[in-house]
């Protein structure tokens, strides 16, 4: 067992490069299947190639090209950016305007508000699809863009409102006590004072809403007919069915769906996991 | 407390049996529509015949085929496609382009007109055999477009061969509309539930004592007559239309006489015989009445068409409603009589006071209930309904009954199958993820360890991937004949797996996926929890001589609590309810053995076509996480500090 603060022995100890040797195992283990990945969006063939060696034997981005220029790709995944940049903003939105009410205002019924977004992360999804798929229809937003960033903001607004509201709590009431004495009002403090500050929960929370909508199928599946409303998650589903497996293709799909979610999770999981942790909810 | 413990029972238990009530009513509305529309169909269908046949000897009658189905066509209410076939030529149809058209079997369009024109051929070279000519019933009359799989939405299409000089040679076809959808969810009345809260609340809050009981029991009362005129006047809407075409082809069939004219009983008897419908029981038109109808019973069900009927229909739906209403009026009167009022009154103040912290609450709270919290009380309610035959009715505790007393526990659809390899994969899952979590925390938490970052960002990748993703690639690995894991056995001198024929590899797949996607969370906050535990406590440990597995012990484990506790609550509820993984990596293979509490749900749901059941299962899940959650917060605390 390690113990951090004990510098005694040097980094060149033998304990230090069997760890270094472990790590170059474990990680070289973690990160095959993405290597594969690599390797098949990457090889001139639709199937699998028949070796371990995960670096492809002549590269080639004609899967990509394939993918990008394809179809249907484009459209779907301008729906998905559209779906989830419509639900970032949205869901942000809500979510901070709910938080800022449970930080810094004591009113009736505030437990109860905050025990039932506690609770709605119990609740089995399969549960809610058919009444969502009924209300929806309802709504006739059924095979819209607009249906899917209802119900994707409305789903992240607990975790971010957790969230949020743990962080809007770190900030000193003094700050908007000054502000007040000065004459500002609650949507002025709001807006010029609290969102300013909180801007790295914020990034966190726009993150959050971001990937709920990105990687989300099943709704998208459920509710979307019309082959150009898929999402870009659905659309890479079809391309591995039971009936097709373009590998080749849907390795090249992988990859562009990943990549912007893989960066921006990077830049920002430090705070993500800080916020995992104090708010105590599910994500 | 207490008192406030009671308003809130009495609250719940009036909104419950409000809304079962009400879903009940609807369940019965729309069982008899749906059979209305059946019954309706053929009357519609044997009354074409009839007058395609009549059209052919009486003059009165000529082009009214014609006229009717182009009248149908332009409302296109209650039937979707009227067709009178004669030879390949047709004769009249519901869309004015195609009347006098012959067939075109290459055209995408006519091919299934023509296909019934070939069926019908069939059809009377057998009924000819038979020296009877029947109806031919197709429930998926439009095989080009998609398939509907809500069977309650699905069209009826009857064919029935008819004389046309003198030779069986002309067919008549209709579509029925699309049967109403069966749950209606009935928002207005929500809407008009709350509307009456927040007025009887407005009341409470100016006046007193019994004349305060009075008025607010009259405000609910007066409220909950016009919400019940307003569910009436909604049906009403969607029946007019329909009942206005159905009296005006009422009133032209009478004319034409094509019904009225065998006034015997016998006479009649012998029409609908030769028609080959036996079932139809008794079909009279009457014009003696201001308002045409025409009475109809076939398979047992009675139904009236035309404005008298829909009078009839009308009346018993007020009366139902009347009665629904009444009971909630009185419900809400002895609720408001308990001090549901002085409540009110306290939300109504309280409401006023704390205006701007409702307000910055409202927005999200409103799409919350909308979707959120509406649809889970849905889904709860519709746990205790069921479909029999296409028709929703209440049924009380007997899908709970069916899941729970089912105990032919080796069978892999069984609620307790399923229960035990639920907690297995989630107690393998998340003891896996927290095992290889903290060991890699423990070793990497080491800054003099060299490129350590570098470790770090390789090993976290997994959770950064969508986890869809994830699970597609994974089986992509997994594959039989193609897949890395098998390569990699041969590779080493083993035999390839079948991996998803038998349960535990298929068990094994979904859990090295799962756990390759999982252990970088649990890894991330060990580490964050590592890097807070101050120094100077190891250095005074080792000072007082401790040995490395005491420090670990006594110091690391005890500080790291804090952090993992919740994120291990946290993990579980995740993993327990893991659809993607499941549902994506095995598919449930071999023969849903290896499917969890969630995907079984949903297969109940969407597959085996058992929504009341499925909602059921869900809510059971539903219970066993919140029962879970709640003890371990009972014993953690962990969300006591923040509700401050």
């Amino acid at each position: 067992m390690s113990t951090p603060g004990l510098a005694e022995d040097s980094p060149t100890s033998w304990g230090r490069i069997g760890k270094i040797i472990f790590f170059t195992v474990v990680s070289a283990l973690v990160i095959y299947p993405v290597l594969w990945v690599f390797k098949m969006a990457l090889s001139p063939s639709q199937g699998f190639d028949s070796s371990l060696n995960p670096f492809p034997s002549n590269p080639t981005l004609a899967n990509f090209e394939t993918v990008l220029l394809g179809d249907f790709f484009g459209r779907a995944l301008l729906n998905s950016v559209v779906v989830s940049g419509a639900t970032t903003v949205l869901g942000v939105f809500l979510a901070c305007t709910s938080a800022y009410a449970l930080s810094r205002f004591r009113f009736p019924l505030r437990t109860t508000a905050m025990l039932s977004f506690l609770v709605t992360q119990m609740f089995p999804g399969v549960l809610m699809m058919i009444p969502l798929y009924l209300i929806i229809d309802y709504l006739g937003l059924l095979d819209q863009l607009l249906g899917l960033v209802l119900v994707y903001s409305t789903t992240a607004i607990p975790f971010c409102v957790w969230m949020l509201k743990g962080y809007f709590d770190t900030i000193p009431r003094e700050l908007e006590e000054a502000a007040l004495m000065d004459g500002a009002t609650r949507s002025m403090i709001f807006w010029r004072i609290m969102l300013p500050l909180s801007l790295p929960a914020v990034a966190v929370t726009a993150l959050f809403s971001f990937m709920t909508a990105w990687n989300e199928f099943i709704l998208a599946a459920i509710f979307m007919s019309k082959e150009e409303n898929y999402t870009l998650p659905v659309m890479l589903r079809m391309m591995v069915g039971q009936f097709s497996s373009d590998w080749g293709n849907f390795a090249a799909g992988a990859i562009v769906v990943s990549l912007p979610v893989v960066v921006l999770f990077f830049a920002l999981q430090k705070q993500l996991v800080g916020g995992l942790t104090a708010g105590g909810v599910k994500g | 407390m207490k008192a406030r413990l009671f308003y809130f029972a009495a609250g719940v238990v009036f909104v419950t049996l409000a809304f079962l009530a009400l879903a009940h009513f609807e369940a019965r509305s729309a069982a008899r529509e749906a059979d209305e529309l059946r019954v309706e169909t053929i009357a519609r269908a044997m009354a074409f015949t009839v007058i395609a046949e009549r059209e052919r000897e009486d003059e009165a009658a000529q082009g009214l085929t014609e006229r009717l189905a182009l009248e149908a066509g332009k409302r296109s209410i209650g039937l979707q496609e009227i067709l009178v076939l004669e030879g390949t030529k047709i004769r009249a149809h519901s869309d004015p382009d195609k009347t006098g058209q012959r067939l075109n079997p290459e055209s995408m369009a006519d091919k299934r007109i023509y296909d019934a024109a070939q069926s019908l051929k069939a059809t009377v070279r057998r009924n000819i055999a038979e020296r009877e000519r029947r109806p031919e019933l197709d429930a998926n009359p439009y095989p080009e477009r998609e398939l509907v799989r809500d069977p309650l939405k699905q069209t009826l299409a009857i064919s029935i061969p008819a004389k046309s000089d003198g030779d069986m040679r002309a067919l008549v076809r209709v579509v029925s509309a699309e049967r109403p959808p069966p749950l209606t969810f009935p928002v207005t009345v929500l809407i008009i539930g709350l509307l009456a809260l927040g007025l009887a609340g407005l009341l409470a809050w100016k006046l007193e004592g019994l004349t305060l009981h009075l008025a607010a029991s009259a405000v609910i009362l007066g409220v909950l007559v016009l919400q019940a005129q307003a569910l009436l006047g909604w049906r009403d809407g969607l029946r007019h239309e329909h009942a206005a075409y159905l009296a005006t082809t009422t009133a032209e069939l009478a004319q034409a006489g094509a019904l009225a004219a065998p006034t015997t009983a016998p006479e009649r008897a012998r029409l609908f015989h030769e028609l080959g419908l036996y079932e139809v029981r008794s079909a009279t038109v009457s014009t003696a009445t201001a308002a045409p109808h025409l009475d109809f019973t076939a398979n047992g069900f009675t139904t009236s068409i035309g404005t008298q009927a829909f009078e009839a229909a009308s009346a018993q739906d007020r009366h139902d409603l009347l009665q629904v209403s009444l009971f909630f009026a009185f419900l809400a009167l002895i609720l408001t009589n308990l001090g549901l009022a002085g409540q009110l009154t306290r939300g109504a103040k309280a409401l006023h006071e704390h205006r701007s912290a409702y307000a910055y609450l409202a927005p999200a709270m409103i799409g919350m209930m909308v979707l959120v919290f509406v649809p889970v009380v849905f889904g709860i309610a519709l746990g205790f309904m069921d479909r029999d035959y296409n028709v929703w009715g209440f049924a009380g505790l007997r899908n709970y009954l069916q899941i729970l007393s089912d105990f032919r526990v080796s069978e892999p659809t069984n609620f307790y199958f399923t229960l035990v390899v639920t907690v297995m994969w989630t107690f393998s899952n998340v003891s896996l993820h927290v095992g290889i979590g903290l060991f890699f925390a423990l070793l990497l938490n080491d800054p003099m360890l060299k490129a350590r970052g570098v470790f770090r960002v390789l090993l976290i990748l997994p959770w950064a991937i969508p986890n869809y993703i994830t699970a597609l690639i994974w089986k992509g690995m997994f594959h039989k004949q193609f897949g890395a894991i098998n390569f990699l056995l041969e590779a080493l001198g083993l035999e390839p797996v079948a991996w998803f024929q038998s349960f535990w590899p298929a068990f094994f797949t979904n859990l090295s996926t799962n756990v390759w996607l999982g252990f970088p969370f649990m890894m991330v906050v060990s580490l964050g929890a590592l890097q807070s535990i101050p120094g100077d406590l190891y250095e005074a440990a080792i000072v007082d001589g401790a040995s490395r597995w005491q420090r670990f012990r006594r110091i690391t484990l005890p500080l790291l609590m804090p952090a993992l506790v919740p994120a291990v609550i946290m993990g579980t509820v995740w993993t327990f309810n893991m659809f993607n993984i499941i549902y994506l990596v095995s598919g449930g293979a071999p023969d849903g053995a290896t499917d969890i509490l969630i995907t079984e749900a949903f297969r109940w749901a969407f597959e085996r076509d058992r929504y009341g059941y499925a909602a059921a299962y869900s809510t059971i899940i539903f219970v066993i996480l919140l029962i879970f959650t709640l003890i371990t917060n009972r014993i953690t605390g962990t969300t006591k500090g923040a509700f401050e």
